[in-house]
């Protein structure tokens, strides 16, 4: 991992460069919209006063250079919007996003194992077929349908749960256990499939020859296999969920980090939107390192073995 | 005792209690009122922004004057406004109000709150400019501003000028104080001890919902006991439920379509006028099952509206056109000098009656022979600046403060911020200077329906439609009567205990 490091550290400059300039390309001048917004006339006079305050009359390089260092030593700009700190917009909105986001993760990832493992014993049979039904309905119908139905079904037929105004753990319920539902199912088959490509390997006949039954063969041999497998999903999920969180934070009127990136985007509050997509692609490389060091562990062999 | 208490009934004693104080906090929750708004107040400094018109909506805040009921400019923290000789206004304090922190209203304390708030949003100054306010006694403030008005009480009527004392966290006098603010999320509030029937108010809460359809599901689940503003297709599913009622009110906005004069095929007023006639605007008011035409920029139910009906005259648009050089080819389609007229109709999806009309207006502006392409900009103020269209539908408040003053002169005055047609009319600035200088109620009825009708005359909109809007109640608010558009939602008789 030290070795990629040189390698990492160009992928996440070009990442910032992207996310710095990608804001750019929006059509709408944020300075007219939030002039406008003030009641102010868009003069020539009050649009570069504006852009002066803000520091969008310097050159793009000078802006660049600024973010990336006010981004490296905590300065996440001020919004353009509301006149806040980004810091601050964001800080209280993480709880909420982290809860939904990696809540939902981890129980899809605890589900899965389980789940895919007895799909494995039985293959053909009720589990199997059903796994494979729910990874076609998650590839198949939009999160927020679903969660417009969910919200009707549980509050206002049978209010079973406050869905938009009950305490955090209420409201956070419905949000969570849908982004669990749509990454558990390609999780499931994924971990499914590996199960089954190690119940042809030779050091499973033996694991049979010695006694074991087949689920216990499964388990004993062949779930650490599979979590490796997962362990490789695991990034591309939680690209996912980052995007199936503003989903669902929609749906839901969660006041989480995805609701403030729609209003940000909507009135081009380009502060808080690069910091957003800085943060979330750092987040994924930590993603991705953590599965690898997991990975490392689950599997110390050096890599020319481990295929 | 170790029997009793085994692993196999341990766990229902657990989940009894949980139920238990689950359901006790859950009524604890229940006398709160929980009203659902699609727009929550971003900050509680009425400075910022819209904040002063949001913090007025939800209860919080009063201004000196305000429209009642039936849209007149009336006293409300102050008594009266007059004029002195020199142009100056003498404001009159209502006396014995209170802030909610017990600190009585003074002439000092409104005229720093307002200095404060004229001085830091640009809003509180685009009618009357900088304004110089100073206490004359402890009742009585002097008003000095940059441009003359002859309508003081309705400039201090507007949005901007709520009434706060300033501190570290302003202070308001509305009926309810805000206990809690968490942004884009909900508002608590809790009753303002010292303002009047105090005692006999509920603690309040207002959950900001992104639409209306989720704040129907969430008056369905009796989550909330209002839902205002909700979509018209909502209404028979809700009126279906048993202890849930709705309620449609007139609201004081105004939907209309902006020509943008600045391009070549809307310079010509025939041009525009002719796209007034096309339209039908009883098929406006079916499309979205609510409504009443519009007879110009206000609502029939105010001193304001013009009694004469727009008319739909597609033979007479016809004409106009010809005479504009737009003729049929061919095809049926309209063009001059080989360009063919095409329009770009654009509107927005925060008001979703103005989508639901862009169809309706595209289909009347083809049968003329004018090829029309629908936009939906998630972005309207973007769009009305930046001048990036040809036609615009538009909401607007247009007699926010009871005087008609303040919309014609923001939206027609050559130059002004707020023209969107960007039309510069000397026959529009001259009306509005004679409305400037009107100054007995009767004179600027009179002025304000001269200028008026020399808007409809020169065309730089078409005024379509008056909008009704829905709300959803429970039971506990079944009594609650709707008015004042959205510019008073929470107000001091809402959920009274008796």
């Amino acid at each position: 991992m030290l070795r990629n490091l040189p390698g990492l550290a160009f992928v996440l400059w070009l990442v910032s460069l992207v996310v710095f300039l990608l804001p750019l390309a929006m059509p709408g001048d944020p300075a007219g919209i939030a002039l406008l917004e003030r009641q102010q006339a868009a003069t020539e006079e009050n649009l570069q006063a504006l852009r002066q305050a803000w520091g969008l009359d310097r050159s793009l390089p000078a802006q660049y250079g600024q973010f990336v260092i006010g981004f490296l030593s905590g300065d996440w700009g001020v919004s353009l919007r509301t006149g806040r700190a980004v810091v601050e917009e964001m800080q209280p909105r993480l709880p909420w996003s982290l809860a939904i986001g990696a809540g939902g993760l981890l129980i899809a990832t605890l589900a899965c194992l389980p789940l895919g493992h007895a799909a494995a014993c039985r293959p053909g049979g009720l589990l199997d077929a059903s796994t494979r039904a729910l990874a076609v309905a998650a590839q198949s119908l939009p999160a927020f349908v679903l969660a417009i139905v969910a919200a009707w079904l549980l509050s206002a037929q049978w209010r079973l749960v406050d869905v938009y105004t009950g305490g955090p753990a209420q409201r956070l319920l419905l949000p969570t256990l849908l982004v669990a539902l749509y990454a558990l199912a390609p999780l499931t088959r994924l971990v499914r499939q590996a199960l089954r490509d190690a119940a042809d390997q030779p050091y499973m006949r033996t694991a049979r020859a010695k006694g074991l039954s087949r689920r216990q063969a499964l388990r004993r041999h062949g779930l650490r296999p599979a979590l490796l497998t997962l362990l490789a999903a695991l990034t591309p999920q939680a690209a996912w969920v980052v995007g199936g969180t503003a989903v669902v934070e929609v749906a839901f009127a969660i006041p989480g980090l995805s609701q403030l990136v729609v209003e940000s985007i909507a009135s081009r509050d380009h502060p808080v939107l690069r910091a957003y997509l800085l943060a979330v692609a750092l987040l994924m490389v930590a993603v991705q390192a953590a599965a690898i060091v997991l990975r490392r562990l689950l599997d110390p062999r050096p890599a020319a073995c481990a295929a | 005792m170790k029997t009793w208490m085994s692993m196999n009934r341990l766990p229902l004693l657990l989940a009894f209690l949980a139920l238990v104080s689950v359901s006790a906090a859950a009524q604890g929750q229940q006398q709160r009122v929980v009203v659902g708004k699609t727009f929550l107040a971003a900050s509680a400094d009425p400075a910022d922004g819209n904040a002063g018109w949001a913090l007025t909506s939800h209860g919080v805040g009063e201004k000196l004057f305000s429209v009642g009921r039936d849209g007149r400019l009336a006293g409300a923290l102050a008594r009266s406004a007059e004029r002195a000789a020199d142009g100056s206004w003498e404001v009159a304090l209502q006396p014995g109000r209170r802030f909610s922190d017990g600190a009585p209203v003074t002439a000092a304390e409104v005229a720093a709150a307002l200095a404060r708030t004229n001085e830091r949003n640009p809003a509180a100054r685009a009618s009357v400019g900088r304004m110089t306010l100073q206490a004359l006694d402890e009742l009585r403030l002097r008003i000095r501003t940059e441009r003359p008005t002859p309508v003081m009480a309705a400039v201090l009527a507007e949005w901007p000028f709520v009434v706060y004392r300033v501190a570290e966290r302003p202070v308001f006098t509305g009926p309810y104080a805000i206990a809690a603010l968490r942004p884009g999320d909900a508002v608590d509030l809790v009753p303002n001890a010292h303002h009047p029937g105090a005692e006999q108010r509920p603690p309040l809460t207002i959950k900001r919902f992104p639409d209306g359809q989720s704040m129907a599901l969430a008056l369905e689940g009796r989550e909330i006991d209002m839902a205002f503003n909700l979509p018209v297709e909502s209404l028979p599913r809700l009126r279906s439920r048993d202890g849930l009622g709705t309620k449609s009110f007139p609201v004081g906005y105004q939907y209309m379509m902006w020509f943008n004069t600045r391009r070549p095929s809307l310079a010509d007023v025939r041009v525009r006028q002719a796209l007034g006639l096309a339209i039908d605007r009883r098929e406006l008011v079916q499309a979205v099952r609510a409504g009443e035409v519009a007879t110009g920029a206000f609502p029939l139910d105010t001193p304001h509206a013009l009694r004469e009906t727009l008319p739909t005259d597609t033979a007479q648009a016809a004409r106009l056109l010809d005479e504009a050089g737009w003729l049929r080819g061919a095809d049926g389609r309209r063009a001059r000098d080989g360009q063919p007229l095409r329009l770009v109709l654009v509107a927005y999806p925060q008001r979703p009656d103005l989508v639901t009309l862009q169809p309706v207006i595209r289909a009347r502006l083809a049968a003329l022979g004018i090829e029309v392409r629908t936009r939906v900009a998630e972005q309207p103020s973007a769009v009305a600046s930046s001048g990036d269209f040809d036609l615009l539908l538009w909401a607007q408040h247009t007699l926010p403060a009871g005087d008609p003053g303040f919309f014609l002169e923001a939206f027609f005055r050559s130059g002004s911020s707020s023209n969107f047609p960007g039309l510069s009319s000397p026959e529009i600035d001259r009306a509005l200077d004679r409305l400037a200088g009107a100054e007995s109620p009767a004179e600027r009825v009179a002025a304000a329906a001269a200028a008026h009708r020399t808007v409809i005359a020169q065309a730089p909109v078409s005024f379509l439609m008056t909008p009704v809007w829905h709300v959803g109640l429970g039971s506990r608010l079944a009594g609650y009567e709707p008015w004042g558009s959205d510019y008073h939602v929470v107000r001091a008789d809402m959920g009274l205990r008796r």
